[in-house]
């Protein structure tokens, strides 16, 4: 009887010690746990577009911008670049800029993700300017799950993060809510 | 805590140790009901024990992210951690039958140990990466076998039909 009990406590204890150690790793780096949060200032990063050339974020600054972190095979990331697309052409013409960035170049060569992306285009007929990750902007936004969007304003700060599929509605409230703020700021 | 509220704690404890070191003969001195509540229990285990760090970093991602979007992640992570504990119940449920189902909560505390030796590894430094499934996939599969030896050691319950067609021929035969 003695000895049923005392594995049981063993395994108890076990269990204890181990969620003691996450724990205590989490509070250690609980900063760094999760998404690059609104607020902070979007880091300097390098994408590559399908034309062969580099799309620089610094690029962005002065205009609202939505960036979209998407993987071919997502589902979601499928039904969120459709809006994402829509919501492209229904801010044409205004200081709002979109970029869908494919996070799958940090698993391939450049050359083949550029062709996996551009059929992915042809496919569902996007309009959407794309790019490609390689690898950098995952891990510098601490990307998880996808679609994840970043929404920054004109002055290159996150102001809104969205982890998994975010409505059209959201988004539009998000950027519509950030040009009012830089027309105040202007004035 | 007085003795009485440690009497449940102990109980539980001694039937997970005697399951882990000597389960037939603990299965059949269990009372039909005496693990009742273990799925909760072991169910909360395997998170603390398996997949805290995932449930940690969700809620970090919570308080970062704030709103729905948030709360979202938090009970996303749940659902993940709590895949494997509910497909390994629902796997039992087969391998018991329905006659004997009613121990399928069995199954965890051999998941519960074998996962949480799985996450040690990670712990200490050994990066499982896609492997990690492989380990899970592993260790359930283990445990189902381990169920499936002691599927003889549980005595089959009648189903609620059998006892009502049961009762009525006792009535019937009464004079």
């Amino acid at each position: 009887m003695k000895w049923r009990l005392g594995v049981g406590v063993a395994l108890l204890a076990g269990v204890v010690a181990v969620a003691s150690i996450d724990l205590s790793l989490a509070v250690q780096r609980w900063d760094e746990l999760g998404p690059v949060p609104p607020g902070e200032p979007m880091p300097a990063l390098s994408f590559a577009t399908l034309e062969g050339e580099a799309l620089d974020t610094a690029a962005l600054r002065g205009r609202v911008t939505v960036l979209t972190f998407w993987t071919t095979w997502c589902p979601a990331c499928r039904s969120e670049l459709a809006d994402v697309d829509a919501l492209a052409r229904e801010f044409e013409g205004e200081d709002v800029a979109f970029v869908a960035v494919n996070l799958e170049g940090g698993q391939m060569p450049l050359p083949r993700a550029r062709e996996l992306v551009a059929n992915y285009r042809d496919e569902h007929a996007l309009t959407v300017p794309l790019a490609i990750d390689g690898g950098a902007a995952a891990r510098a936004l601490r990307i998880g799950p996808i679609p994840h969007t970043v929404v920054l304003d004109a002055a290159g700060a996150i102001r809104r993060v969205h982890q998994g599929r975010v409505l059209s509605r959201t988004l539009r409230a998000d950027i519509e809510r950030l040009q009012t703020t830089a027309a105040t700021d202007s004035r | 805590m007085s003795g009485s509220c440690l009497m449940p704690v102990s109980a539980a404890l001694e039937r997970w140790g005697g399951l882990l070191i000597a389960p037939r003969s603990t299965l059949a001195r269990l009372a039909p009901e005496a693990d009742a509540h273990d799925g909760w229990w072991l169910g909360a285990l395997y998170v603390l024990g398996a997949e805290f760090d995932d449930v940690l970093a969700a809620i970090a991602t919570a308080i970062g992210l704030g709103g729905f979007g948030g709360a979202f992640a938090v009970v996303l992570a749940l659902g993940r951690a709590l895949i494997v504990p509910i497909v390994a119940l629902a796997a039992a449920d087969f391998v018991l039958g329905r006659a004997r189902a009613y121990r399928s909560t069995v199954v965890l505390v051999p998941v519960v140990l074998g996962m949480t030796c799985v996450h040690v590894a990670e712990q200490l430094g050994f990066a499982l990466g896609g492997a990690r499934w492989v380990a899970v996939v592993g260790v359930a599969a283990a445990s189902l076998v381990w169920l499936a030896w002691l599927r003889s050691a549980i005595a089959p319950q009648p189903s609620p039909s059998e006892v009502a067609a049961s009762s009525v021929e006792t009535q019937e035969e009464s004079p």
